[in-house]
């Protein structure tokens, strides 16, 4: 087990290494001046000429470009993202503000993804064929093809404009009010949740198919097993563990949808952070926001694949050969 | 002893009427064309649906109801939602197929290459590869355009890119598993090229999966286009685009919900059609019919 978690570790290093070039390279690539760029109108304007003149020192412009990429890579290192060309506060300290919000979308998106999705994975999987099966696939197919935003929109114009039943947006943290935090909480969950549930319920219905038609499954029903021992103990305890690698890839997604999601309601986390750090063109925090969640997105298939590891040897040996 | 005359119904019937003869009994693979077949006429031939230009400003008031002359109303600056979400769709379409064009001429030919040369090469793509996939879609491609600006150009580029590592690691994946067979060990024990060997024996058997999973890229690009366009990161006004509309008419729902429903119900439909037909030709073309 240890070796197999050593190899997956030294597989993840070199990839956010790599990751880590990309960023820098894309943000070398922006057409002009970097700190021009960054400063926009104010390049010109001679208040900002000291700024602008400490800034292309700090990231050492005058340094050949694989210079300049490792001085960045040893600030980044040590949290040191630089500070936000509009409000000037450090970039870290604004992510770490608004991180708690968009953590809390997160697991509500997944908890519902996986609330709904398990169920309906299993009652599909166990009648495939049937007039349920088709059902849950239209649901699953369809869940994939709505767009966030969209579905966000609607609920918004149902539920807040049409009904008043909930604020359109906003954000009450859980221990201060959890009345109105999960009024606030709902409708965003939902809208990243939909696209959860489809995918839980698309390769979970997969595994669960497949399952059934091995040949253990095949040899536990001629033993005489009761139908539920055989679903329990046998089905659904070897489909469940394809539920690592769907979280993984749910994160994967939520990750992303986050910063449409967050836009759409006003929810005050890292994907509304970004979207204003578009807006106004501040790339110090848009450059680590892709970072930090390009690192947390490698670590969490890191964990899935370690994980996956413990719970099914087979990958264990299967490993040794990659 | 008579000679029994061979008919046209005693010989081999091709793969090719297998499947077609599958495709014509599978019905959501042919909801799912139909569907694209209308959305495709939609984006070629516009003006035959439309009554309006999409750029036309038919009322300086702005933002209209649905009424007998205007289908769907107007937008908030007097232009007929009805033509511009039929206009929509071409923007929407072009991007999808662009940006998969450019992933698939690169991932396929990049993961043909890595899979047969193998080796050192083998394992920098792959790690290349890698840390692509290690970026959500939707975010890399937000940082990518957040940089360069949003055009229909750096759109399709980016989404391709970003996706090219999918068909690279499925033709790899595939070529692998074909280079195997006797008959590529057989083309080289007649002195066939590398080259040759990967364009005339490897491609041709690795088409199946691709074309599957080019459908389904299909649907993710026009996804990902249409929440870069609400981002403002898609295909810049006044051309028309689902995305940027639904944006738009955020905040005129009270007064007018098509604004937001049209072009909405468009990409819905849009993305199932490709969800459909790439499941479909998934059930359609079993490998075990070309054995």
């Amino acid at each position: 087990m240890a070796k197999f978690i050593f190899r997956r570790i030294l597989q993840f290093i070199p990839i956010i290494l790599l990751s880590t070039v990309l960023v820098f390279t894309i943000v070398r690539l922006t057409p002009g001046d970097p700190v021009e760029v960054q400063f926009g109108p104010r390049a010109s304007d001679a208040r900002y000429a000291e700024s602008i003149e400490s800034y292309r020192r700090e990231l050492g412009l005058e340094k050949p470009i694989i210079i300049q990429y490792f001085l960045w890579l040893k600030n980044v290192v040590q949290g040191d993202f630089g500070e936000s060309i509009r409000s000037q506060q450090p970039v870290l300290d604004l992510i770490l503000e608004k991180l708690p919000a968009t953590l809390e979308l997160l697991f509500a998106g997944i908890l519902i993804g996986l609330i709904f999705g398990i169920p309906f994975a299993i009652i599909a999987g166990l009648n495939k064929g049937s007039l349920i099966d088709s059902s849950v696939s239209i649901i699953s197919v369809s869940g994939l093809a709505i767009p966030g935003f969209w579905l966000g929109m609607i609920l918004l114009w149902i539920f807040a404009l049409k009904l008043k039943w909930l604020p359109a947006s906003g954000h009450v943290p859980f221990f201060e009010d959890p009345v109105e935090n999960l009024k606030r909480l709902i409708m965003p969950a939902i809208t990243l949740g939909v696209y959860e549930i489809a995918l839980v319920t698309r390769f979970l219905r997969a595994e669960i198919v497949e399952v059934v038609q091995t040949d253990y499954i095949r040899f536990a029903r001629v033993k005489g097993l009761s139908g539920r021992v055989v679903i329990g103990r046998h089905i659904l305890k070897n489909a469940m563990l394809s539920l690592v690698t769907i979280i993984a890839l749910e994160i994967g997604y939520l990750l992303g949808g986050v910063v449409v999601v967050e836009q759409v309601f006003g929810w005050p986390g890292i994907g509304w952070l970004a979207y204003q750090a578009i807006t106004n063109r501040d790339y110090p925090i848009i450059q680590a926001i892709v970072v930090l969640i390009a690192v947390g997105y490698a670590l969490t298939n890191l964990i899935a694949d370690i994980l996956y590891g413990y719970l099914d040897p087979r990958m264990r040996i299967g490993a040794k050969s990659l | 002893m008579d000679k029994k005359e061979i008919t046209k119904e005693d010989t081999y019937k091709p793969v090719k009427y297998k499947i077609l003869k599958r495709v014509l009994h599978h019905r959501t693979l042919l909801l799912g064309i139909f569907i694209l077949l209308v959305a495709i006429f939609a984006a070629l031939f516009p003006q035959v649906i439309c009554s309006y230009d999409p750029l036309d400003i038919l009322d300086t008031q702005g933002i209209r109801s649905p009424s007998s002359q205007y289908l769907l109303g107007l937008d908030n600056l007097g232009r007929d939602i009805f033509s511009r979400t039929i206009y929509g769709a071409r923007a929407s379409i072009l991007v999808a197929l662009g940006a998969v064009s450019v992933a698939l001429i690169i991932g396929v030919t990049l993961g043909l290459i890595s899979g047969y040369v193998g080796g050192w090469f083998d394992n920098l793509i792959c790690r290349l590869l890698d840390s692509i996939l290690a970026f959500p879609i939707l975010l890399f491609a937000i940082m990518i355009l957040a940089f360069l600006g949003g055009s229909a150009t750096n759109l399709v580029f980016t989404i391709g890119l970003i996706y090219m590592p999918y068909f690279a690691r499925l033709a790899r994946g595939s070529t692998l598993s074909v280079k195997k067979r006797e008959f590529v060990e057989a083309s080289k024990a007649i002195g066939s090229s590398n080259l040759r060997i990967i364009l005339r024996t490897i491609f041709p058997n690795i088409l199946v999966p691709i074309t599957v999973q080019a459908s389904i890229a299909l649907g993710v690009s026009m996804l990902v286009e249409a929440n870069l366009s609400f981002l403002g990161l898609g295909v810049q006004p006044p051309t028309p685009s689902w995305g940027r509309m639904i944006l738009e008419s955020a905040i005129y729902i009270r007064v007018n919900p098509w604004y937001m429903l049209a072009p909405g119900i468009c990409i819905f439909l849009t993305i199932l059609a490709f969800n459909l037909v790439g499941d479909g030709l998934r059930d359609v073309i079993d490998p075990k019919l070309l054995l």
